[in-house]
């Protein structure tokens, strides 16, 4: 018997059996329908942006034909920042629901406003998303499972392993090809949809081999997991279901639950709603001050506008700029220390996907759509850059307390986020 | 002892001598203290941490000096949320919503820094409690110890013998649902004593609502027994129930939460909050500034007052007309807002409508909603939090504004900004700020928490009725 004909001979057989059949074109219909989901997400997130910066720019220009000072101008104008969806985001969404995606912000104090998340509904996001990142880390293994646990066990049982053996020539390149055929399959049913999907949001090959590598290394292991527990002399078929499944739930389930316990008693870093309450009592703390020492403060780090008129007792719009951005200098600390918490947090759970494939498939597709953590930090970086750019923007006309006029308040140019940040145009 | 009692007990010495089902039962015993004792520790740690928050932002807030009431409007107070005593069980949306509001004057923020962001990817694979323990872990520890409990009489041939003995089908079949319902009970003990020694003397009926939970949790795991014990009896081989049993816990327990609440999410598109901001912000341009008592948006107002006192000016009347215009505009703000928080919350609860109806697809959908509802951990219990810190919110500012109406002349007021010491006339005395009373959030009451479970209640007895008619009917099944 030549190769050829025995893969041919393999191939009929896989095609036969209606089980192994049935679950890989499940696994396919699965991943599907997270790819489809995914790439609805998406296109809502892509509406919404472009809504929101059409209402933003109306909004802001309304707000300008009202304005009778710079400082109230800047008061009322908001700009909108937004961190749009990569070509991968539809597969793994992540916690991008829960991290601010899109935002509109204003010359006032940043810490105060970069916290602001999207309202979600918790109750259905407690249950997850059904994204493309939870078929391979969840569906992915189960299918493998079922494909493999009974290769040897239902040949022993029905009396023909002894038979095959014999029969076939070389009874390794048989199994071999038996196999390889099933994995192919089981890969190919995931991973269609996903290359359909990237096709669609026009991703780069290099990022369609990435995740490629990424699922096939997943099914790799698990593929080999099984294996190494079906091919145990006298195992029954049910017991190495048994264990597999068993297996699948401490790497699934128990290790991850186990990790964010672990995660969230030992790192107890500082919370959010601690930095916006130090923000908050230093912005008010300033109203009672004498208004040198937040003038003092602010030139302490805006030397250029140092020599800017005294002021007196009465209100003036400068001071009140300055004293939200000494506020913003006050809760700078804990606003990093908040942050490094977070990031410790992400690095343990990097030592826990070493232990939890579904753990380390989620990150690495997470890492490759900008789903993740320091993707959600990169953004809020731009947006903390561009707010920087907003304020410096009113600061000439504040500072020099140039008289107001409608000319003069429509030379303040601040460009749009997407030149702030640079990114491609949509 | 009756022919049911003999087969449960025969299927309990059976268990004893096999390593498998003492794997289970250790593995179900300790998952289930342990989840329990973290649980307890975790909620707790949570609890204290926000009691702490609350004291220090009520500390913070009731030192403040003397100051303009406008200012301690725009100062604003954080309130926390606090946990139900039932959350140690199953903490439901807890760790997905905010912990914090910031209260302000003319705006409504929402609730931010959840737990879930700050945890990290990890926080949407579930959580260690009995919840989780009991929903999702106990009716696979339950498949694996019963899968075989009748195809294992086919395969040995000794189910004929049974018959042949006079054992009745429906009493072998419910004999060992008796077994592996004690087993299933196992796993509810530590669920009943965390709770007993959680909820203590308390007002709202959290026991009454443990009382109702346990004996939920008791219905979804008979359902979980009658289905196991059914499929074992229908198919023929071990292997096969095993691998129906495993299919039917994975489309139910895994996908079917988020099948549900991706349709819903579909089905039910939610505005982003920035949509919303702009929408609120259009709407509330008709209402006018009110801190510009030029604002065309309240002339009605004066010429209203004017009437109303008998008087030519503002100047004239008894109070300060810039503290009535804060109060009316904030009145008039606080309407607008009122409508788009309802409409979003009564959006959130149509979702929820919808994601619930999967419980007739799946029985820990249902149980996921009875079980929240019960622990007042659910989104109605959310939006209770939501309301009451609106209300809040509201008189604080309300107060605020009569403060300003109150204290300081019209010109007074109008002065405020041209020196030190005119600002100081406008100041009132802190003693106004150190009297408010605390936040205190009442939770919602045993009756309201059995009214949302109702529903969910339902859909699982409709599933206890269709498990055991799929027991007898599979007990037809047999004797053929």
């Amino acid at each position: 018997m030549n190769l050829n004909f025995r893969i041919q001979q393999e191939f009929f057989f896989l095609l036969k059996s209606k089980a192994v059949l049935g679950v890989m074109t499940l696994l396919l219909i699965m991943s599907g329908v997270s790819v489809v989901l995914g790439l609805n997400y998406v296109a809502a997130e892509r509406q919404e942006i472009v809504e929101l910066i059409q209402l933003d720019t109306e909004e802001r220009a309304h707000k300008r034909t009202l304005a009778y000072d710079y400082g109230g101008a800047a008061y009322d104008a908001f700009h909108a920042a937004w961190n749009p969806p990569s070509d991968l985001t539809f597969a793994a969404i992540g916690q991008r629901d829960l991290n601010p995606t899109l935002m509109r912000i204003r010359a006032l104090a940043i810490e105060g406003q970069i916290y602001e998340t999207d309202s979600i509904n918790p109750e259905l996001a407690l249950a997850g998303r059904f994204d493309f990142a939870f078929v391979a880390a969840y569906l992915l293994p189960l299918v493998i499972v079922f494909v493999f646990y009974d290769l040897l066990a239902a040949e022993r049982e029905s009396g023909r392993l002894n038979l095959l053996t014999v029969t076939a020539q070389n009874a390794r390149s048989l199994w071999s090809i038996r196999i390889l055929l099933r994995f192919i399959g089981v890969l190919i049913a995931v991973l269609l949809p996903l290359w359909i999907g990237m096709s669609v949001e026009g991703a780069s090959v290099g990022l369609m081999l990435s995740a490629t590598l990424a699922i096939t290394l997943e099914a790799v292991f698990w593929t080999a997991l099984v294996l190494v527990i079906a091919t145990r002399p006298n195992f029954r078929s049910e017991t190495i279901a048994a264990i597999s499944v068993g297996t699948w739930i401490v790497l699934t389930l128990a290790i991850p639950i186990a990790g964010k316990v672990y995660i969230e008693s030992s790192v107890t870093g500082i919370k959010g709603s601690e930095v916006a309450l130090v923000q908050r009592e230093s912005v008010n703390d300033a109203w009672d001050l004498p208004k040198s020492v937040t003038m003092d403060a602010f030139y302490a780090s805006h030397p250029e506008w140092a020599n800017s008129a005294p002021l007196h007792e009465e209100w003036h719009w400068k001071w009140y700029y300055a004293f939200h951005q000494v506020g913003d200098e006050m809760a700078a600390g804990l606003a990093q220390e908040y942050r490094a918490t977070m990031l410790a947090r992400d690095e343990l759970t990097a030592r826990f996907s070493l232990l939890s494939p579904a753990v380390a498939i989620q990150r690495r597709l997470e890492a490759l759509a900008q789903t993740n953590l320091s993707a959600s930090l990169a953004f809020e970086d731009q947006v903390r850059d561009y707010h920087e750019e907003i304020r410096r923007a009113y600061y000439p006309v504040l500072f020099e307390e140039v008289p107001f006029s409608k000319e003069r308040l429509a030379q303040i140019a601040i460009p749009d986020f997407s030149e702030s940040a640079g990114l491609d145009s949509e | 002892m009756s022919a049911i009692t003999l087969i449960a007990a025969d299927e309990l010495r059976y268990w004893r001598r096999s390593k498998v089902a003492w794997t289970v039962l250790l593995t179900l015993l300790l998952v289930s203290v342990c989840a329990a004792l973290v649980s307890n520790s975790e909620i707790s740690r949570r609890v204290n941490e926000r009691v702490a928050q609350q004291a220090e932002a009520d500390a913070i807030f009731q030192a403040q000096p003397d100051r303009h009431p406008h200012r301690m409007v725009h100062y604003g107070h954080y309130v926390y949320r606090t946990a139900s005593p039932l959350a140690v069980i199953d903490s439901g949306i807890d760790s997905m919503v905010g912990t914090s509001i910031f209260l302000e004057g003319h705006r409504q923020n929402s609730a931010t820094f959840a737990a879930a962001r700050e945890t990290g990817l990890l926080a949407r694979f579930g959580s260690f409690s009995p919840a989780f323990t009991l929903q999702v872990l106990a009716p696979l520890l339950l498949i694996i110890c019963g899968f075989a409990s009748v195809t294992r009489e086919k395969e040995s041939k000794t189910l004929y013998q049974l018959i042949g003995q006079g054992v009745s089908s429906s009493n072998l079949l419910f004999g060992k649902s008796l077994a592996l319902g004690l087993v299933a009970l196992i796993a509810l003990l530590p669920l009943i004593l965390l709770g007993f020694t959680s909820t203590g003397n308390d007002s709202f009926g959290f026991r009454q609502s443990l009382f109702g939970m346990a004996f939920g949790y008791l219905i979804y795991l008979s359902i979980w027994v009658l289905l196991i014990v059914s499929f074992s009896a229908l198919l023929r081989t071990s292997a096969q129930s095993l691998s129906v049993l495993l299919g039917l816990w994975i489309i139910t327990v895994v996908l079917m939460p988020r099948i549900a609440s991706e349709y819903a999410s579909v089905s039910v598109p939610s505005p982003t909050h920035v949509e919303t901001d702009l929408r609120i912000a259009e709407t509330m341009r008709a209402g006018g500034d009110s801190h510009d008592i030029e604002d065309n948006a309240f002339v009605g107002l004066r010429s209203l007052t004017l009437a109303e006192y008998n008087v030519e000016s503002i100047e004239d009347l008894p109070f300060n007309y810039r503290g009535l215009v804060a109060l009316r505009g904030e009145e008039a703000d606080t309407e607008v807002l009122n409508q788009f928080a309802e409409e979003r919350m009564a959006q959130e609860l149509q979702q929820k409508t919808i994601a619930d109806s999967f419980a007739m697809l799946s029985p820990v959908v249902a149980m996921r909603s009875f079980s929240m509802a019960l622990a007042g951990t659910a989104l109605p219990d959310h939006h209770h939090f939501l309301r009451a810190a609106e209300d809040y919110r509201y008189n604080m500012v309300q107060t605020f504004n009569r403060l300003q109406m109150s204290e300081m002349t019209l010109a007074e007021d109008l002065a405020r900004n041209d020196s030190d010491d005119s600002g100081r006339r406008t100041r009132v005395d802190a003693s106004n700020w150190a009297g408010m009373p605390v936040f205190e959030l009442r939770p919602r009451d045993h009756a309201q928490r059995r009214q949302a479970a109702s529903q969910p209640g339902f859909t699982m007895g409709f599933w206890l009725i269709a498990a055991f008619c799929l027991l007898l009917l599979s007990t037809r099944w047999l004797r053929t």
